[in-house]
């Protein structure tokens, strides 16, 4: 596909590109990708947003080991072993990170950051449980300190005009990643999960307007067309994380004729699916947005019937056969609610069952994991 | 034939009265929790070798206190009571449901999993199936679950822990005490009040913000309704304000007496283990309710210390080595403080002593407050909850107390007082230097199938002759 092509492109320049920017004096506003940083902050200070996407390679989880212990989850330990490594650019570009305090993991990494580097780190708190008034106030506070300390090191002031426009900007970003996933609603869909996971990660990374661009054509080239003819079943992927270079559940999967048509990742994709209102005061629906409005994760507490829902909404509307839970290990309240999933699938009109698996970013999953997937997609047949 | 139940309640200090009285539900207890008359025989021994039960009454008194309050947990809906449960690991939210004696005293108010780890775990040393039932089910093994949900769960699950009319699951540490939370409701069905907190506090920086206070304490106000709602009856700010400053923080004051007189002794005259359990069973008082019966046990421990300080007795050699260890120890393993204790150290203080004086005035100011952001207030200035105040108060007690030695223990699988511990470590020879005896050895807090025993006790041998030695050379270059 020549926009995929586009979008490889332009990822393959976007670390001179961000050199280019901070040496013009932009800010590189690093942050985590849990999807409860609005990224819209960021662009609305003429900072540059940049998510920390990458995963999926042993070596950085290894970087981090004199500074944390073993059982926390592998990309929070790969988010800090990165910039102890020094071969990923993007971990030593930024001037800024800011991280939305989610788990217990992500905030010790932060801590890694504040504890053992000179860069500066700011926290956004995060209410765990969806009990109305209380959370979203606290939440909003958290988004006003975010907006000053913002203007502070970018000396640009926010005004509703600027964070006006990046709303729009995001939204558009949003409806052109939903736009495409959508059309994964088809029996032969044109993207496949994998093109489409770059896509999102694509997104956190290059500058979100050239992103609308690149996504507008995308959806352009590919909504007439329809995908190759498969055999295999419909799958539905979910877990915390998939991180840019973490393919391998998904070349799995392929690999075995199933095709992944829709995700429920919280890290890394799916940021699209809920959109900031376009009216309203701009912080409010922000606030809304990322804390009311989106998917749920499961560190919320309670997140279970909240999260099942959904997960029983995607499958219904994308016909799915089957459902993988892709966790990474050490992720304890994953794997809590991992076996409450597979009960509630059975309850469904027509069943779906449930595969569970598990990765460290180490290379000796992948035998173990193909086996399990291949039994998986042939008993879905 | 030996009566061995009847041995061990003796040794809890239950009077014969007592013993024939509550006979049948201690009985009941043992087949509820899965012990047999064998486990009365271990648990007996084990007071005796690790407790130091067989010399202090005032030990046996605590014990005793703990185990009716373990049975009357247990047996509480059989017997028909209302109960609110606090569940692990915080403590200080029992002081808050200790409250609702106020308006009615037979609730049964407590910390079910935190019982189970001292009394089951500590004293009777049987757990696993417990533990085995959790990981068959919910909590995957190599995921590094924490041992303390699968008491939480499994207890529930074996019908051990009756259901909480209201049950706290905090947030206010880690994610995965209140996801084992939600389990519990969506199994058990039982009603859990969720305490959370928004963990953005920054490295450095002095603790206990505003916003953070207020988020937290409006946590407080809603677990102040539930708990209404549950006891049929309102319970004011007042009540939940009398039962901590004329309950708990009293009880905590003469803990603390004892703390002291224990840290400042030599020879040392209790033994960690025994510290161990009495700190964290204080820690988790209710207040009010059973607080004449913990009390009374507190003085009699505290005369019989203070006569063996007076009398130079200990259970160390005069002028051992001194030690502060952090956080704590294994609750379910008593030996790991003796061996150290066996190999001819102090085991002084954890990194939670503090040898600073109240500020009465300052005090006063903050009694003022309204007991939710009192509460929230206290919580969050709790040392152990952020690295650098970890730090801080090590490196204090380092230098106040003449420390020989620092061991740092990094409970296997806890994200807060676990993962840190390199940081920890890192602040502290900063602030210390590079020759401190120091150690990090992984362990578990709550489950000794963690890590293997006579690998720690080699460990820990290790560390106790390196801190002998370096307070001989210390010693001889002084000379």
């Amino acid at each position: 596909m020549e926009g995929m092509q586009r979008v490889v492109e332009h990822l393959r320049n976007r670390p001179e590109e961000l050199a280019r920017l901070k040496a013009e004096g932009k800010k590189v506003v690093a942050h985590f990708i849990g999807d409860y940083l609005p990224t819209e902050l960021i662009y609305a200070a003429g900072g540059v947003p940049l998510g920390l996407v990458h995963g999926g390679d042993p070596e950085a989880v290894d970087a981090s080991a004199h500074a944390v212990w073993r059982y926390m989850c592998p990309f929070s330990r790969a988010m800090y072993g990165y910039h102890v490594l020094k071969e990923q650019k993007y971990f030593e570009l930024f001037d800024l990170l800011a991280v939305p305090i989610t788990c217990q993991h992500l905030r010790r990494t932060a801590e890694l950051y504040e504890f053992y580097t000179d860069k500066t780190v700011f926290k956004l708190g995060i209410p765990q449980a969806y009990d109305g008034k209380r959370g979203l106030e606290y939440f909003k506070g958290g988004l006003n300190l975010f907006k000053e300390f913002l203007e502070g090191h970018t000396g640009n002031k926010i005004t509703d005009a600027t964070l006006g426009e990046a709303v729009d900007t995001y939204r558009r970003l949003r409806d052109g990643l939903k736009k495409i996933s959508e059309l994964r609603k088809s029996p032969r869909p044109p993207i496949s999960s994998k093109d489409f996971i770059r896509l999102n990660h694509a997104a956190h990374l290059l500058d979100p307007k050239l992103m609308v661009d690149l996504l507008d054509s995308l959806y352009h080239d590919i909504s007439q067309k329809e995908g190759p003819k498969r055999k295999g079943p419909r799958i539905l992927l979910t877990g915390p994380n998939i991180a840019m270079g973490d393919y391998k559940v998904l070349n799995l999967i392929e690999q075995s004729e199933a095709a992944v048509v829709i995700e429920d990742i919280a890290e890394g994709v799916l940021f699209y699916w809920e959109n900031v209102a376009a009216n309203g005061d701009p912080m409010d629906a922000i606030a809304d947005r990322y804390i009311t409005k989106r998917p749920n994760c499961a560190f919320n507490r309670p997140s279970m019937v909240r999260h099942f829902d959904f997960i029983e909404k995607l499958a219904r509307d994308f016909s799915v056969d089957g459902v993988v839970w892709y966790q990474l290990r050490l992720c304890e309240t994953w794997d809590m609610e991992s076996h409450f999933l597979p009960e509630r699938l059975k309850k469904m009109d027509r069943p779906i069952p449930m595969l569970k698996l598990e990765s460290e970013y180490d290379i000796e999953d992948i035998v173990p994991m193909k086996t399990r997937v291949e039994a998986f997609v042939e008993s879905l047949r | 034939m030996r009566n061995s139940y009847k041995e061990f309640m003796e040794i809890c200090d239950y009077t014969e009265k007592e013993i024939q009285k509550e006979m049948p539900r201690v009985k009941r207890f043992f087949e509820k929790t899965g012990l047999n008359e064998e486990d009365a025989k271990r648990g007996k021994d084990r007071l005796i070798n690790y407790y130091q039960c067989g010399e202090l009454r005032g030990m046996r008194m605590h014990i005793g206190a703990l185990m009716k309050w373990t049975v009357d947990i247990v047996l509480a809906k059989e017997e028909g009571k209302k109960t609110m449960w606090n569940e692990l690991p915080q403590g200080m939210n029992s002081a808050y449901l200790g409250a609702v004696h106020f308006v009615d005293s037979n609730i049964v108010v407590g910390s079910p999993g935190l019982n189970f780890f001292n009394i089951l775990g500590g004293v009777f040393g049987k757990l696993d199936h417990m533990w085995t039932w959790a990981e068959e089910n919910f909590f995957t093994q190599g995921v590094a679950h924490c041992a303390c949900n699968f008491t939480v769960a499994g207890g529930r699950a074996l019908g051990a822990i009756p259901p909480g009319d209201l049950t706290i699951m905090q947030g206010i540490y880690c994610d995965e005490a209140p996801k084992t939370g939600e389990l519990i409701e969506h199994v058990f069905g039982e009603r859990v009040f969720y305490i959370n907190r928004c963990q953005d506090e920054y490295l450095f920086e002095p603790p206990g913000g505003e916003r953070q206070v207020a988020y937290l304490a409006g946590a407080y106000e809603l677990l102040q309704q539930e708990m209404s709602k549950v006891a049929g009856a309102e319970i004011t700010d007042e009540m939940v304000k009398q039962n901590l400053m004329n309950y708990y923080l009293v009880e905590q004051a003469k803990i603390k007496e004892i703390e002291d007189l224990r840290v400042m002794s030599d020879p040392q005259v209790l033994r960690v283990q025994a510290w161990n359990l009495l700190w964290i069973f204080h820690v988790f008082s209710p207040g009010k309710p059973g607080f004449e019966e913990r009390m009374e046990a507190l003085q009699v421990l505290y005369d019989e210390l203070k006569g063996m300080v007076d009398r130079g007795e200990g259970i160390t050699e005069k002028g051992a080595p001194k030690i502060i260890y952090a956080p704590m120890l294994p609750f379910v393993d008593p030996e790991y403080g003796k061996v150290l204790e066996d190999a001819g150290i102090n085991v002084c203080c954890n990194e939670v002593y503090s040898t600073q004086v109240v500020n009465v005035e300052q005090s006063m100011a903050f009694m003022a407050l309204p007991a939710p952001m009192l509460f929230a207030s206290m919580w969050l200035s709790v040392p152990l909850l952020y690295v650098h105040t970890r730090g801080d108060s090590i490196v204090q007690n380092y230098k106040q107390l003449e420390i020989d030695g620092i061991l740092l223990l990094a409970h296997y699988a806890c994200r807060i007082i676990g993962s840190d511990m390199i940081m920890v470590k890192e602040f502290v020879r900063k602030e210390l230097g590079p020759d401190v005896p120091l150690a990090v050895l992984d362990y578990d807090i709550y489950d000794n199938r963690y890590y293997n025993h006579e690998q720690a006790r080699t460990r820990l041998e290790s560390f106790a002759e390196m801190v002998k030695s370096a307070k001989q050379s210390r010693a001889k270059f002084a000379a």
